[in-house]
């Protein structure tokens, strides 16, 4: 008799081992389908339904009035046709049709026979067709009984106000421009890109067995969020004007770039702001191929040495630590020795003028004056170095003013608490050299010159869809008691006689001081010979005491003629360019508030 | 009268006592009550759940696919009803045919399995797909997948063998050496096709079979190590250890090897807990899960049915273990019981191996769901192995103490003395033999060496 062998116990280990086995799979399935099933659905979704965002209506950019379009999304078609199994004669008939309704040239009609004969699925062949023509191409085509044109719609960024030089929109570089992936770029367009764009609808759709989405199962996502209006605090007016002005400095001077801003020293709304060259922000992409630092709006993106501007930051320090006064009379030595002899200031002319009141120092811009009222600030070399940083600190430069347009920079101011200033280092920060500032940013400082010391921020919008900005007041930098003779300084500084036929606006109240400084070479290391930066800041009011407008002009890297007293010379120099500013803004009709009836008794009180 | 006197019946040449009267009516009808007696339904259950399941998936995952590239929603899951109805046909058939039959014929059908997939290699004969030569195409008649032949003539063979050697298969010179030099042609020439999974599936089911069998575990011990070795030593194809490194990672090339584990994970993900519905997947249709109907249908199921659905298929599974491990514990003798655990161990284990493949425990080794693929060869085979487990519960010795009857219980002792013995399965034949059943062979005279 034949004995069992298979064994009952191992048959048991085999059932254990299936059973856990199963147990595994399960614990594994499990782990898939519930513990990870989020994870999966989402990534699953990804791959096996179209997703397509659409973009949401992009906002459109107003000037102050909110009636002059600055920038507007618009639709445009595309013309497709499928030259898929098209005969011949279908080939020629498409052509005669397109050639009637596009209003084609004998060549450009032979380029789309052309195209047509490869053969392909999708042939762009118009673009930029305004939805009403592609509708009349549409209807048209169905009449002739044409087949196989379709039109495929895009969202096209338009600048339609032409700027004040030829091939540029108006306020380019202020605005930016869109790219083709709907992302603003530079200016307005970049810093308020969340704002303009809003939130792109997101539709979802089955795939066809080709992988094709299917037009009739697709839903939405999301809604989005359509783009919101902007309302800029630019006068589309002024702002022409103002590109005029500097294209025809620009021209004049033979600069590399002349830029202008105008600005409400009391708000810091931007009026205008201009530079040439700018660019045409409908045709970008020939600026980007030629010259992309164009861009860049060199009134908040570029750094430059200020020069005698600066002269006002020494007075003002000095009066706030009574050190002089308007009256105290220093001598001018047209040279001056510093560091133990090892280095040497000298003013622009090289001409000692002998001795003058403060007032008269600074109207004749004497590089010495600056600097002795700058030694004189405190007894010891740190403790006025420190006391002029600080007055530099607090009117803004060294940091952003904060200005609602994209790519500003900091510019640099060195800190004596870091490196310790020499003694020429304290000199050529009393006129503005050694110093890295940007327009705006000298705008927004003498703005609290002026104002009573606020330091407002400078800002180009004025609204959002319904809402109006607001931007909120700073504490006074300065003594508000400062300000009426800081402006009565500036007075007198356009009085001047080398200003005076040149800066002279009859009616208004204005003042001012201009800044030259030489141009650093940073690639080798040198200044560039008889090259130049020229500015001019100023402010003008319609009634004595109140100043209605800070207008701040650079013409930047001009080499200029010299007179035989040294002076140089501009076939507009930057106090006519001034001028010329200042009575365009002037003039604009609805800028400047009301006449106030009560006369002269401004915000700054008495003169 | 003790147990083993009633069924005490004349035995030649034995040297226990001859008891010279026919056991009693009683005790025969006893007999021949446990010799023909219902089927494991659960098997049958289990069976016909999973083939159902699975025509319905094929018809789910491949219409779509079959519409686009057929122009007929049917063309794929049209062969499977076709293989599914011819299948189940085997298998009540083969149900109702003494499972001992297959001991004549377990010689010759493993030198045809052989044959077959010899003739794999040859070029005219065999179809390559996909860098495997899997398939056999002989004339006229439709192309079949030796491997799934050779698995159950295999087995069979394999049960009859080890049923023969007894006690014998501890031994390495006679158990051990015989037995690999049975297993190997067979493993060899699948794993030259090569098909790595199945040739994992038959390895490890010949391998369980020896284990129940009685084979020394220091031997198979050794074996697995040797094996270990051989597999490296012989190498895997560039193709295999790419599988292999994708299982560790797939997410590191979801678009090249990573590709299907992933659309099988997003698969299952999108099921959660209940899963999208019949027809609902959207990873089926051959867009994104290549294979959606065969190898990798076990993903559309957790994606249409959720976890609840292919909780249930493994379930289902673990069910036919279950019930076949139970055959092959009460089976009337060694054969039986062998042929019951080696039919169970192979369903399971493809089973297992596949969806392990696709809940990426396992990397992928492209080896078909039993009853539920795709594909005529695998199911036709899976139905004829299903009709033998149930030949084989029809007459298992059913344990009956449960019951109040002191009869019963005495039953069950008796049941125990009989699982002892394959005398059971001998039926009155007098030769104390379980070799074959019927009339015919009542004569024949019991050799010496199936002596105990």
């Amino acid at each position: 008799m034949l004995g069992r062998t298979d064994s009952g116990r191992r048959l048991l280990v085999v059932l254990v081992v299936f059973v856990v086995g199963a147990s595994a799979l399960v614990a594994r399935l499990g782990y898939w389908q519930l513990a990870q099933h989020d994870q999966l659905v989402a990534s699953a979704r990804r791959q096996i339904y179209s997703q397509d965002t659409v973009p949401s209506r992009r906002g459109q950019i107003y000037d102050r009035s909110g009636t002059v379009v600055l920038a507007a999304s618009v639709m445009r078609d595309r013309l497709i046709v499928s030259a898929e199994r098209m005969s011949a004669a279908d080939r020629s008939r498409m052509v005669d049709f397109l050639t009637a309704q596009l209003a084609l040239d004998p060549v450009a009609a032979a380029t789309i026979q052309a195209r047509l004969e490869t053969g392909k699925p999708y042939l762009v062949l118009a673009k930029d067709l305004a939805p009403e023509q592609s509708q009349a191409i549409e209807a048209a085509a169905r009449d002739a009984g044409i087949d196989g044109i379709s039109f495929e719609s895009d969202s096209i960024r338009s600048y339609p106000q032409a700027g004040g030089g030829p091939n540029s929109t108006l306020a380019a570089n202020l605005i930016g421009f869109v790219n083709r992936d709907g992302q603003g770029q530079y200016g307005v367009e970049q810093y308020y890109q969340d704002v303009l764009a809003g939130e792109p609808k997101v539709v979802e759709a089955d795939r066809d067995a080709s992988g094709k989405p299917l037009a009739e199962t697709e839903r939405t996502i999301n809604p989005g969020v359509p783009g919101v209006d902007i309302r800029l605090t630019i006068d589309a007016g002024l702002q022409l004007a103002l590109e005029q002005e500097v294209m025809a400095a620009h021209i004049a001077d033979s600069a590399k770039s002349v830029s202008a801003v105008v600005m409400d020293p009391w708000t810091g709304e931007i009026y205008a702001e201009a530079t040439y060259p700018s660019y045409d922000a409908n045709n970008y992409a020939a600026v980007a191929g030629a010259d992309s630092s164009r861009f860049l709006d060199p009134v908040v993106s570029q750094v430059y040495e200020p020069g005698s501007v600066f002269k006002m930051l020494t007075v003002l320090a000095a009066l706030e630590q009574g050190t002089t006064t308007m009256q105290t009379v220093y001598k001018d030595t047209g040279r001056m020795k510093l560091d133990n002899g090892k280095t040497l200031i000298s003013d622009s002319d090289n001409k000692a003028m002998g001795d003058l009141k403060l007032e008269d120092g600074i109207a004749y811009s004497r590089n010495i004056i600056a600097a002795k009222v700058a030694f004189g600030l405190a007894p010891t070399r740190a403790e006025a170095s420190t006391i002029l940083h600080d007055v530099w600190v607090r009117l803004g430069f060294g940091q952003p003013t904060g200005i609602d347009v994209s790519g500003e920079v900091r510019g640099l101011v060195n800190d004596p608490a870091t490196t310790p200033w020499r003694e020429i280092d304290l000199a050529n920060g009393s006129f503005g050299q050694g110093v890295a500032v940007t327009q705006i940013q000298l705008t927004a400082a003498y703005a609290a010159l002026v104002n009573g010391g606020q330091l407002v921020r400078p800002h180009v919008v004025a609204g959002v869809g319904p809402k109006t900005v607001e931007f909120p007041k700073s504490a006074p930098v300065l003594d508000p008691k400062l300000s009426p003779q800081l402006a009565a300084l500036m007075e007198h500084v356009l009085q001047n006689p080398w200003y005076a036929e040149k800066a002279r606006i009859p009616g208004y109240w204005y003042g001012g001081k201009t800044g030259t400084a030489q141009v650093w070479d940073a690639v080798n290391n040198r200044w560039l010979s008889n090259t130049y930066n020229f500015s001019s800041i100023g402010f003008i009011g319609r009634q004595a005491g109140r100043p209605d407008l800070i207008i701040a002009v650079r013409i930047g890297e001009t080499r200029p003629l010299r007179n035989p007293l040294g002076q140089l010379i501009l076939p507009i120099n930057a106090t006519e360019l001034f001028r010329r500013v200042a009575t365009d803004a002037v003039t604009t009709p609805g800028l400047l508030p009301a006449l106030d009836p009560s006369g002269s008794t401004a915000a700054l009180g008495d003169q | 009268m003790d147990i083993a006197g009633r069924l005490a019946v004349p035995r030649r040449g034995s040297a226990r006592p001859v008891v010279s009267e026919r056991p009693p009516a009683r005790a025969t009808s006893d007999v021949l009550r446990r010799e023909r007696h219902q089927a494991d339904y659960s098997i049958l259950l289990a069976v016909v759940a999973l083939s159902a399941i699975g025509i319905l998936m094929v018809y789910s995952s491949s219409a779509m696919f079959a519409y686009t590239s057929r122009d007929d929603t049917l063309a794929i899951v049209g062969p499977q009803i076709f293989w599914g109805a011819l299948g189940l046909l085997v298998m009540v058939g083969v149900m109702r045919i003494d499972y001992r039959w297959l001991r004549l014929v377990s010689v010759p059908a493993y030198l045809i399995a052989i044959v077959l997939l010899v003739l794999v290699f040859v070029p005219s004969l065999g179809r390559v797909v996909g860098g495997s030569a899997r398939w056999l195409v002989l004339g006229p008649l439709p192309a079949v997948h030796p491997a799934e032949v050779a698995k159950l003539a295999l087995i069979v063979y394999l049960a009859h063998w080890l049923a023969n050697k007894g006690n014998q298969v501890a031994r390495f010179k006679a158990g051990m050496l015989p037995f690999l030099l049975i297993a190997v042609p067979v493993i060899a020439l699948v794993f030259k096709e090569p098909d790595l999974g199945t040739t994992v599936v038959i390895t490890l089911t010949a391998f369980t079979m020896f284990f129940v069998a009685g084979a020394s575990l220091l031997q198979l011990g050794a074996m697995g190590g040797i094996g270990v070795v051989g597999v490296l030593l012989i190498g895997l194809k560039d193709y295999q250890l790419e599988r292999i490194q994708t299982f560790i990672n797939p997410w590191a090339d979801p678009l090249g090897a990573g590709f299907h584990t992933i659309q099988g994970l997003l698969a299952l993900g999108l099921g959660g807990i209940l899963g999208t519905g019949l027809g609902e997947s959207k990873l089926a249709g051959g867009l994104y899960l290549p294979n959606a109907w065969n190898d990798f249908i076990f993903a559309i199921i957790g994606e249409e049915f959720g976890f609840i659905g292919a909780g249930l298929v493994i379930v289902l599974f673990l069910l036919l273990a279950y019930a076949g491990v139970r055959t092959a514990l009460r089976a009337p003798d060694t054969f039986g019981a062998l042929l019951a655990a080696g039919i169970t161990a192979w369903l399971c284990y493809q089973a297992f191996i596949n969806i392990a493949v696709v809940v990426a425990l396992l990397p992928v080794t492209g080896i078909t769901l039993p009853f539920i693929s795709a594909g005529g060869s695998s199911l036709l085979v899976s139905f004829a192995a299903a009709g033998v487990l149930l030949s084989i519960s029809r007459e298992t010795l059913e344990p009956k103490g449960r019951g109040a009857k002191p009869e019963a219980r005495k039953s069950e002792t008796r049941t125990a003395e009989l699982r002892r013995t394959d005398e059971a399965a001998d039926r009155g034949r007098g030769h104390r033999g379980s070799y074959l059943p019927g009339a015919g062979r009542r004569e024949r005279a019991a050799s010496p060496t199936r002596r105990p």
